[in-house]
């Protein structure tokens, strides 16, 4: 039906430029509501045909038909944004405000010029209401998205030297940040989700509690992360 | 004394008035049909006497300067006139009626009674090149309308006596009831329904009948026609390519003339003068594009004008020249009457070739070609063949020439269509996205209105809430979308989709720690309260969402759901669907 020059259609690639289903073009066919041609014994649809055709009727046409159908999973991989963020160990703070002003010094994916206009927005946000999710876990994470030089999301894991108060959820002092940087809100709230999950999860959270610092972290989230749930 | 006799007559004349307010429908109807009938008759006879007196009184005009600068004397009065006196614009006028019997439910101006009457009284007699049916058609309509509002109708009837007022215009200029009712349904109103039916064929045949009355049974271009062989049915064929080929020519100059004319001469009182200077240095040499030019067509048909095959070309090629740069630069009237003369000029060029060529061929006299030829040209330009062919068949006095007059048109239309998708009339209603035709999609989606479709009842969220706030919202609303508003002046901030946030809402790890604003997608595509519908829906197209916020002055409104659109939507088309 269909030839090299791309002159002829199927129906279901006119069902596809039209986004209807493909029963419905059958049935403009068999009511000729759609312009057809018959070549020899068979019907075709002429791509010009039926581009005139719909532009005379209105009818969108979706040009781009497959752009948007691959968003694979892995674009949103916590893995990746925690490798691209990075852990960090032994962090010297007694407050908030040092914990996040210490941390961000260590982050190398950051502008020097914007850690200060973070490091105020970070706070602001504490003030609004605590990142604290108990457990000793914090999240931490600016009210807006900043214009950051990011390609994609960054969450680095920070281990405290000492537990800091944070008047979390639990009142439990805070000793680990998953600080969340995200480049649009699709992937934020995919982050959120992810985060969501795996912070319920006991491996990740001994982990956590044991302030393992020799990496395995990582493999962990990545193994929670591709089981299903 | 006086005055209590006033107060008695003005009671009487609005306890007159109330009864017909309450009179049955189509009493109602009938009444409305005989007086629209009678009055836009008036005016064609009105128009067409005056056009004849100063016909009379120019043509003894023969000083070579006046009559080449009367023409741009009469664009500049008609400019003048419309543009400071009359508040109204210029053109044919007849996309504007059709927009509002569309569109605005057969509402018309009271003035526009008048004023493009008294324009093209004094662009065509001052040697312009345009038709008066169009003027007279909108006399027409626009009186029907200004009735029917007098006597409170609702919209359907006032469109229907709107229309009723074009078809009277039309038979009564060419003593031709039928051809008044057919152009009436297929150009003006463009849907075939007993209900328009009725006022419309009372008004025809009333308005034939006072012309009638006034200017006597006279058919406008009488002509006895000798009986039709085979051979002028073969010939009509081609005739039909001939017409179309002009019919073409005339819609491209006429749209492409007012677009140059408008685009290097911006001063509109110079490019009057100048437009009707150039037609008067024309119509000095060739006098026979001027005006409207029945006289020109009568003698083509009557054999009384005759000529060699390239001075016919150019009559043709000048007179589609001369009209756009009459309608063009500001001049008052229609295509109606030019289409005619370009129409029966090809009926003749056509002959001339035929003769040349095959001169042994037994063929009817020029006048029949004439006459077919102006059925097609009508066809082709206003895209509607059943007009051209009964017009053609009334005034002609017979129903011998069916058959050529059959192919012509219908070929003609059929041919003009695979090049220009609309007539003269609809391509400016179409550029400016006016043109609805009944029970289309476009029609619908004019006639509803985006408050009809506003839902308010969402539970409004606000950015510095927690995520936790949120659950027991969640637990209440049947919705699962949540506008984000500023809690102080009610800006809507974002949308919040349940979808988007259902893998962690209730897992209790984040909610206390999550803000709305933070899970809120802030990119929108907002809705005005004052967009179409049909804009709406390519918003829904575009987005590829189910539902859009509204937002007037940044501020939320409600929302807008593709759901409620559908179900409107049908009733709607319930509604217009006549039984």
């Amino acid at each position: 039906m269909t030839d090299k020059a791309g002159m002829y259609l199927s129906q279901k690639e006119v069902a596809r430029l039209l986004g209807l289903p493909e029963v419905t073009v059958q049935r403009w066919i068999h009511q000729g509501k759609i312009p057809t041609k018959t070549l020899g014994k068979k019907t075709v649809l002429k791509k010009s045909e039926i581009l005139n055709w719909a532009k005379a009727h209105d009818l969108d046409i979706k040009q781009n038909q497959s752009a948007q159908a691959n968003n694979p999973q892995s674009l949103f991989s916590l893995t990746s944004a925690v490798e691209k963020g990075g852990i960090y160990v032994q962090i010297d703070a007694h407050d908030t405000y040092s914990a996040f002003e210490n941390s961000l010094s260590q982050f190398s994916f950051l502008e020097n010029e914007d850690k200060k206009l973070i490091l105020n927005e970070l706070i602001n946000r504490e003030e609004l209401a605590s990142t604290g999710i108990g457990n000793g876990i914090a999240i931490p994470h600016t009210r807006s998205r900043l214009h950051l030089n990011l390609d994609s999301a960054h969450i680095p894991v920070i281990f405290l030297k000492e537990p800091i108060p944070f008047n979390a959820v639990d009142k439990n002092p805070v000793s680990v940040l998953f600080m969340i940087f995200t480049t649009n809100v699709k992937e934020h709230l995919k982050m959120l989700a992810k985060l969501s999950y795996i912070l319920q999860q006991n491996k990740i959270l001994q982990l956590l509690a044991d302030r393992n610092r020799d990496g395995n972290l990582i493999e962990q989230i990545k193994v929670v992360e591709n089981e299903p749930h | 004394m006086s005055h209590t006799k006033m107060g008695k007559l003005a009671k009487r004349w609005f306890g007159f008035r109330q009864i017909l307010i309450n009179s049955d429908e189509r009493f109602k109807l009938g009444f409305i049909g005989v007086f629209v009938g009678v009055t836009s008759s008036l005016a064609a006879v009105g128009l067409t006497k005056g056009l004849s007196f100063f016909h009379h009184y120019f043509s003894q005009v023969e000083h070579p300067v006046i009559s080449i600068i009367l023409p741009a004397i009469g664009l500049l009065l008609t400019v003048v006139l419309l543009k400071y006196v009359i508040k109204d614009f210029g053109g044919h006028g007849l996309p504007e009626v059709i927009h509002s019997l569309s569109l605005k439910g057969g509402v018309i101006k009271l003035r526009s009674s008048y004023s493009k009457l008294i324009g093209s009284l004094i662009t065509i007699s001052f040697g312009g090149s345009a038709g008066p049916e169009a003027p007279i058609v909108v006399s027409g309509a626009a009186l029907g309308s200004n009735v029917a509002r007098f006597l409170k109708t609702n919209e359907k009837i006032r469109i229907a006596v709107a229309g009723s007022g074009a078809a009277a215009a039309i038979a009564s200029i060419f003593n031709a009831p039928i051809a008044g009712i057919i152009f009436t349904m297929e150009v003006i109103i463009g849907e075939w329904t007993p209900v328009y039916l009725l006022p419309i064929v009372i008004a025809s045949v009333t308005g034939t009948e006072i012309s009638r009355l006034l200017n006597g049974n006279q058919i406008q271009f009488s002509h006895e026609l000798i009986k039709v062989n085979l051979n002028d049915i073969f010939l009509s064929i081609f005739l039909a390519l001939v017409c179309a080929f002009f019919s073409v020519l005339f819609i491209r100059v006429l749209r492409n003339s007012s677009k140059y004319l408008d685009k290097y001469l911006k001063n509109i009182l110079l490019k009057a003068f100048l437009g009707g200077l150039i037609i008067g240095l024309i119509s000095f040499n060739i006098p026979y594009i001027k005006g409207e030019g029945y006289k020109f067509v009568q003698d083509i048909i009557t054999g009384h004008f005759t000529s060699g095959i390239l001075f016919i070309l150019l009559i043709i090629v000048l007179k589609i020249f001369a009209t756009s740069l009459t309608l063009g630069a500001g001049g008052a009237g229609g295509v109606f009457a030019p289409s005619l003369v370009i129409g029966s000029s090809a009926g003749l060029f056509f002959y001339l070739v035929i003769r040349a060529l095959f001169p042994q061929l037994e063929m009817n006299e020029a006048g029949l070609f004439a006459l077919v030829g102006m059925a097609g040209v009508l066809s082709g330009t206003l895209q509607a063949p059943l007009t051209g062919m009964f017009l053609i068949i009334e005034i002609s006095n017979g129903y011998d020439a069916i058959l050529p007059l059959l192919l012509v048109s219908f070929l003609t239309s059929a041919i003009v269509k695979q090049f220009e998708q609309h007539s003269i009339y609809q391509y400016e209603l179409i550029q400016k996205g006016h043109l609805h035709r009944p029970r289309t999609d476009g029609k619908i989606l004019a006639d509803i209105n985006p408050r009809e479709l506003l839902e308010n009842d969402l539970t409004l969220v606000y950015p510095d809430m927690l995520l936790s706030a949120l659950i027991p919202k969640i637990k209440k609303s049947n919705r699962n979308y949540f506008p984000v508003v500023d809690r102080e002046n009610g800006y809507l901030l974002g949308m919040v989709y349940f979808n988007d946030i259902k893998d962690f809402i209730f897992d209790h790890t984040l909610i206390n720690s999550i803000l709305i604003e933070e899970v809120m997608h802030s990119d929108l595509t907002t809705i005005s309260i004052r967009d179409s519908l049909n804009d709406i829906q390519k918003k829904f197209e575009q987005t590829n969402s189910w539902s859009l916020p509204v937002v007037e002055n940044q501020k939320y409104m409600g929302l807008i759901s593709k759901a409620t659109m559908l179900d409107l939507y049908r009733k709607e088309l319930k509604v217009q669907t006549e039984l």
